[in-house]
């Protein structure tokens, strides 16, 4: 049996498809085991999926008013969150209020000044404002991008998603995409090791040249040959 | 059971055989003896006594007329009031061979009480009491009366009319709720159509019985009444009303009947339940 697979933390819009042969006025009342609920009674609600991966189910349940109600399930597999380079990481926005995280996660397990963590491998900046400015994955978190690229992946697959990095730092152990606001650390064997959302920059911070670049991927060359090597 | 004063007052006329007033009653000190009796509830027992001083040569029919004036309950629970009627006849040189007839004939209160038994004769035997039991059903203004025929030679008479264990016997108090047997219509009923609801109640003391609907669902004429129009929902396929039963008394005896309306309506079909991936 296939069912329906959501990310960890996502916004998802359910929706029903109904039928009444009268075209009687139908109320509609939505309940989920786990996750977030938007109510509104109609057709269509907001759903933000739990954080925690397995099965959830969502059930609706339809009266007309006259007859017995109808009611019908869905199972839904809760998979891995998502990394979207520039816009969000494991359920989290940048942008969101910090009310959001805590809403999904709970009170962090780390908190510093405008820096947030949890031993689930997410921490991340609220900018002045309390809005969430950027975010970390790191070890044990299982957030991936679109291409399934999370930690532990190596560098080949992401820079085949991704392309080569704009800007190359630390002995080949830092990759910033600056125009897609994404960043990987990789350990020395080229396996993310971190991955950070930040809003992408159009052009290179200040003092970064294109030259730079690509003195560090010569640097790095011959590491990265190793690495290539061993594919 | 709490009553307010009862008031007492007491008539007595005496006739000849023939029914003719006597405009010479032989009594003497009717006024002491009859005067008005206040509270003898709350004493439960009251007696007035019928002297006849007079040598009595001739058969002398004795109508007493003892009225109660006022009788105020301020518990209405009354039904099963009972008032015990003790007639004794204390004459003294009484005489066998006389002709004693006595009956309450004619006691009203309000409406005509229930009397359990009604005494044709009275007991020639000295002092014992002949008991007559009636029973009130409302507060009110009520009399009791008798008739006592009576040929008596000697001086003194003495008919003794006690009335004891006014209000509370052992059942006094009790006054059963009403009971609801049925609510009565044609089902299935179409729906918008206007159906005759009744209530079938029935009361163990027969107490008045006030009748309430209530219906969520269509719409009543009246929600008071044994029987109510009611109109059914045009959106429903089955609709509940709600009667009361009251006895001015008790709690309310309250029954829900679900009606059954003859609606085809469709019920409302989930296809999918759609989960953007």
């Amino acid at each position: 049996m296939s069912r329906t697979k959501v990310h960890a933390g996502a916004r998802i819009q359910l929706r029903a498809i109904t039928d009444d042969a009268d075209g009687d006025t139908l109320t509609y009342n939505w309940e989920v085991e786990a996750g977030i609920l938007n109510p509104e009674n109609t057709s269509e609600t907001k759903w933000t999926a739990p954080v925690d991966m397995g099965f959830t189910k969502i059930t609706l349940t339809v009266d007309d008013g006259i007859n017995e109600v109808a009611v019908k399930s869905a199972e839904v597999r809760v998979i891995h969150s998502l990394i979207v380079a520039g816009q969000e990481a494991a359920g989290i926005r940048l942008g969101d209020e910090f009310d959001r995280v805590r809403t999904l996660y709970g009170k962090p397990d780390g908190r510093n000044g405008d820096w947030f963590s949890y031993d689930t491998g997410l921490s991340g900046f609220l900018d002045g404002i309390g809005l969430v400015d950027s975010l970390f994955i790191s070890k044990p978190n299982t957030a991936k991008t679109a291409d399934g690229n999370g930690i532990g992946s190596a560098l080949k697959r992401v820079d085949g998603e991704f392309g080569p990095a704009e800007e190359i730092k630390e002995g080949g152990k830092k990759h910033w995409h600056w125009k897609t606001g994404i960043h990987f650390d990789y350990d020395a064997a080229f396996k993310v090791t971190n991955v950070h959302i930040f809003k992408p920059i159009g052009a290179a911070p200040s003092g970064f040249v294109d030259a730079i670049q690509q003195q560090q991927v010569l640097r790095n060359k011959a590491a990265l040959h190793k690495y290539y090597a061993e594919e | 059971m709490k009553r307010n004063v009862l008031s007492l007052f007491s008539r007595i006329r005496f006739f000849d055989v023939r029914g003719r007033l006597l405009l010479l009653p032989p009594i003497a000190d009717a006024s002491t003896t009859f005067a008005p009796i206040h509270s003898f509830c709350e004493k439960r027992s009251a007696l007035i006594n019928l002297h006849t001083r007079h040598l009595l040569s001739q058969i002398v029919s004795i109508l007493f007329h003892l009225l109660y004036a006022d009788v105020k309950f301020t518990n209405r629970n009354i039904a099963r009031e009972k008032f015990v009627v003790n007639l004794t006849n204390r004459t003294e040189n009484f005489a066998n061979r006389c002709l004693y007839l006595f009956g309450l004939t004619r006691v009203t209160y309000g409406r005509q009480l229930s009397i359990n038994q009604l005494k044709k004769s009275w007991s020639d035997k000295f002092g014992k009491p002949t008991l007559f039991r009636f029973r009130a059903v409302d507060s009110g203004t009520f009399a009791l009366g008798g008739l006592v025929s009576m040929k008596a030679i000697g001086i003194l008479s003495v008919i003794s009319i006690a009335i004891l264990a006014c209000g509370d016997d052992e059942s006094g108090l009790q006054n059963s709720p009403p009971v609801i047997d049925h609510v009565v219509l044609n089902e299935p009923v179409e729906p918008g159509a206007s159906v005759e609801l009744q209530v079938v109640a029935h009361d163990a003391d027969g107490d008045a019985l006030s009748y309430v609907w209530e219906a969520k669902e269509g719409k009543l004429d009246s929600s008071i009444g044994r029987v109510v129009k009611w109109t059914a929902p045009t959106n429903a396929k089955s609709a509940i009303v709600v009667v009361g039963v009251n006895d001015g008394v008790n709690e309310s005896a309250v029954k829900s009947k679900k009606i059954s309306i003859n609606l085809e309506n469709s019920a409302p079909v989930i296809k999918s339940i759609v989960v953007p991936d």
